[in-house]
């Protein structure tokens, strides 16, 4: 029995592209083939190849996090980001390029994660913009979306910084729309769009000096090299799954492990499985097939003729569409690929297991339903108060302070923009502020801020804990809401903020040598001392915020450290610092000794 | 004819306490609790035993409104000297003194025309309005017109608190013990301003520096001040440094500095910085 197509391709992308550029199976036209290119279906392959190879990757991508402290790694962000686009295409069953990208877009938008998912996620808004009508993909259609992309990407930021994702994505879709010039095929154009990429990634570090003096390239752009080259390689045919590391992890040493299988929190099942086989029978009628596949799941690829026919599903249980085609026929080349296993990156402990998951679309002016035993928020008096906190302490904090709801998450698992977006549309309040207090998360609030209908919503971009504190005490209920945001947006300055953490990863930053499991402390986001433990650190930062000249310190203390430890160094700081009020707080924040607010 | 007869109570704080006797203002005092034992309140006086006693245990004092019993006895003494009286008290929201000395004037409506006002204000803003009452009694103006014109301030009178902690506001139930405690924990200091008499938490800060800045700022924004006096207690560092910034701002200009006695104490708390601003009528 001959196989046609199975001779090299391996992945789903592949055999579409080789269904419809090479052989078709029963020598007719496939759909696609007249005007060539990838339809919907392909270009969700397409990026699922691009979100498994990054995937693969993202521990590297991780591992580039400039400064070597816990917190929402780019890799993990971007992954997070990528797997709500996919999930949104496979809920709508899009069948030209069009409808696919805007699915992905929608789905990126929702569930960005950090600003490099942000950025990310505009870069797949502008690539929908680009394809909108479009019923398939082609190398110039490539190239023009991409270049669309960058645009979207560069107006989303406030001030671009160069030598970041927006550097890589400008310069790869300047080499597509090049190579798209001289050759149309999308292998080709692709192809060098990821050279391009690569040669982008490696010279960030001569852009961006922060880069330089961490002898690293920038991890966003890297994330994007990674979902571009994994996309080249689907249009090749080569398998999705990582043959070795492509290029050496820039510091491996700091990149969590995996927890190995049956030793780990079993995922939970959310995507479900990728099933792939052949089906060979006599008569088979292809019509019937695919109706009969489509009704099970998402993703439906059913292409072939009466002897022989390709079927690919993403379902919840494989047994369904295998039990259906055994039934039929001989079934062969069976791959069954478990997506939550697949996708779920090695989180550490205090990261939330559970992926973003999608409710159902929020009708504007609607507001959200409320899960069952939430208790409905009663009347609000001013603007409704979303903050983000890590920590159960903090959480308590801001609510005695007036805010309505807390966003778990921020120091090291950022809250997606649907996750904000969620927020603000529970609140039953017309105007809405939301103090991201991590500058990894404002971006999404901003995203977030732009999706709300029918409310007026503000983000005051607080980028700590206590800048958040500060600027949430600075809410008058009685005054408008420029007013507000504009004394609350003040009121950011008027605090210092400290951090003792460990480092993550070896470093060298501004003249400190630090090495994984250090003890580091941070003054206002900038790595500034390390010490032999968590006390010795405080007190440095303390000299460093010149604390004898303040009046009030507040130590927020985190799961590393017992009541009684915080307890015997507040002790210890009274005496220090007689003239300052000195207090402590259970903050309850994972991976945080202490976060130090002084004013 | 006899004069208007102006009555207030022990809240207010005239700008020169001479007053009380050239004019023949008559004071009510409220009633001051201190553990079991009760006292009326004092006009003028600080009251240093209550104020220590508060901060030791605000659970333990307490300002009361007189009874209906010694309001009414008042009224029968001035029977015999006035039939005219105006009353004029601190807000409703910080003593029910209006609302008894209300019920009290029903029993005499007869005989005499009383005619009760509730201020919304308190301390020296309660004590300028009383002073304009008692020098437009004296120049022997009619009852509609005295009382016009205590309406006529009550408009433009403002006022602006620091206080030491969130537990006074917690006393009046505007806020969760849970809130207090956390924010008696992170030393947030309220700033209260007075709206229709009620006093309305409005921003929180948590040192004074900060609470002095947004005392200035609101000071600042009067684009025309008649009257102003700073209230304190125990922060008469941050009076003095308010007192010079606000030399920038107004050059040459002199703003008392006062004192407060129980019945304020128990909304501001024994150790706070406040200004009282009336800025004019139009």
């Amino acid at each position: 029995m001959e196989e046609p197509s199975l001779a090299t391709p391996d992945s789903p992308v592949a055999r579409a592209v080789s269904a419809i550029t090479s052989q078709p199976l029963d020598g007719a036209p496939l759909p696609g083939a007249a005007s060539g290119g990838l339809d919907g279906v392909a270009y969700c392959d397409l990026l699922h190849a691009g979100l498994s190879w990054l995937d693969a990757h993202h521990d590297i991508v991780n591992a580039l996090n400039v400064f070597p402290v816990p917190d929402g790694d780019t890799g993990t962000n971007m992954l997070l980001t990528m797997k709500s686009a996919l999930q949104e295409i496979s809920a709508t069953h899009a069948a030209t390029v069009g409808q696919a990208a805007k699915a992905a877009a929608h789905g990126a938008l929702m569930g960005a994660r950090g600003n490099s998912g942000v950025i990310l996620s505009q870069i797949l808004r502008g690539i929908a913009r680009s394809l909108d009508d479009q019923l398939t993909l082609t190398g110039p259609r490539f190239a023009a979306a991409l270049a669309e992309g960058s645009r979207i990407a560069y107006k989303g930021v406030n001030r671009p910084v160069e030598g970041t994702i927006l550097t890589v994505v400008r310069e790869a879709a300047a080499a597509a729309e090049e190579a798209a010039q001289q050759d149309p095929d999308l292998s080709f154009v692709v192809g060098q769009t990821v050279r391009a990429a690569d040669v982008a990634v490696i010279n960030t570090p001569k852009l961006l000096p922060v880069l330089a003096q961490a002898g690293k390239v920038d991890s966003g752009g890297k994330g994007l090299f990674f979902i571009l080259e994994g996309m080249y390689r689907a249009l090749r045919g080569e398998t999705a799954a990582p043959v070795a590391a492509v290029s050496p992890p820039a510091a491996a040493a700091g990149a969590p492990a995996r927890p190995a299988k049956g030793q780990r929190e079993i995922p939970i099942l959310v995507y479900g499985f990728d099933v792939q086989f052949l089906l060979e029978g006599r008569g088979l009628d292809v019509e019937a097939v695919r109706a009969d596949i489509t009704a099970m799941g998402d993703c439906p690829l059913v292409e072939g003729d009466a002897n022989l026919i390709k079927v690919h599903i993403h379902v919840s249980n494989p047994g369904v569409p295998l039990g259906y085609a055994i039934g039929l026929g001989f079934v062969t080349d069976v791959i069954v690929e478990n997506m939550d296993d697949m996708h779920i990156p090695a989180m550490r402990p205090g990261y939330d297991p559970v992926p973003p998951r999608f409710e159902p679309p929020i009708e504007p002016g609607k507001s959200a339903p409320v899960a069952e035993g939430e208790p409905t928020l009663a009347a609000i008096e001013g603007p409704g108060i979303i903050v983000v906190a890590p920590g159960k302490g903090l959480a308590d904090v801001f609510r005695s302070l007036g805010a309505h709801i807390i966003v778990s998450g921020g120091q090291t698992m950022n809250p997606s923009t649907h996750d904000l977006y969620t927020a603000v549309q529970k609140l039953p309040a017309d105007q809405v502020i939301i103090l991201p207090n991590n500058s990894n998360v404002v971006m999404a609030a901003q995203q977030a801020q732009g999706l709300a209908e029918g409310k007026t919503v503000a983000v005051v971009p607080s980028k700590s804990v206590p800048q958040g504190i500060s600027a949430l005490l600075a809410l008058n209920p009685h005054v408008d809401l420029a007013r507000n945001i504009q004394t609350m947006t003040a009121a950011l300055g008027h605090v210092q903020t400290g951090e003792v953490t460990i480092a993550v990863q070896d470093a060298f930053f501004d003249g400190i040598a630090v090495r994984a499991g250090d003890v580091i402390g941070l003054l206002n986001d900038r790595l500034t001392t390390k010490g032999a433990d968590s006390n010795a650190v405080v007190e440095d930062l303390l000299g460093q915020m010149g604390a004898a000249d303040l009046e009030i310190i507040t130590l927020y203390y985190g799961q590393p450290v017992a009541a009684d430890e915080a307890k015997a160094l507040q002790a210890r700081l009274r005496e220090l610092f007689p003239n300052q009020e000195i207090e402590i707080v259970n903050g309850g924040q994972p991976f945080y000794h202490y976060i130090i607010s002084a004013e | 004819m006899a004069q208007v007869k102006i009555v207030t109570d022990s809240s207010a704080f005239l700008p020169d306490p001479g007053q009380i006797a050239r004019y023949g203002i008559e004071v009510l005092p409220l009633t001051v609790r201190v553990g079991e034992q009760k006292y009326g309140e004092r006009i003028h006086v600080s009251d240093e035993p209550f104020l220590r006693k508060m901060a030791q245990d605000a659970k333990q004092v307490s300002v009361e409104a007189p009874s209906i019993g010694q309001v009414r006895r008042m009224f029968e003494r001035l029977d015999l000297t006035a039939d005219k009286i105006v009353c004029i008290h601190t807000s409703a929201a910080f003593n029910d003194v209006a609302v008894v000395v209300e019920q009290a004037a029903k029993s005499y409506a007869g005989r005499q025309r009383i005619v009760v006002l509730d201020t919304a204000t308190t301390s020296i803003g309660l004590g300028l309005i009383v002073e304009a009452a008692a020098k437009a009694a004296a120049e022997d103006m009619a009852l509609a017109d005295v009382v016009r014109i205590v309406r006529g301030m009550i408009p433009h009178m403002y006022a602006l608190f620091l206080s030491d902690s969130l537990e006074f506001l917690e006393a009046w139930g505007r806020l969760g013990s849970a809130q207090t405690f956390l924010g008696t924990m992170l030393g947030v200091k309220p700033l209260a301003t007075m709206e229709d008499g009620d006093l309305l938490p409005v921003e929180k800060v948590r040192n004074y520096q900060r609470g002095v800045d947004k005392l200035h700022d609101f000071i600042i924004e009067f684009s025309r001040i008649e009257q102003m006096y700073l209230i304190q207690h125990e922060l008469e560092t941050e009076a003095a440094q308010l007192l010079e910034r606000l030399e920038l701002a107004f050059p040459g200009r002199e703003f008392p500095v006062i004192g407060y006695g129980p019945s304020l104490a128990v909304h501001i708390g024994p150790k706070a910085l406040g200004v009282i601003v009336y800025e004019g009528g139009r």
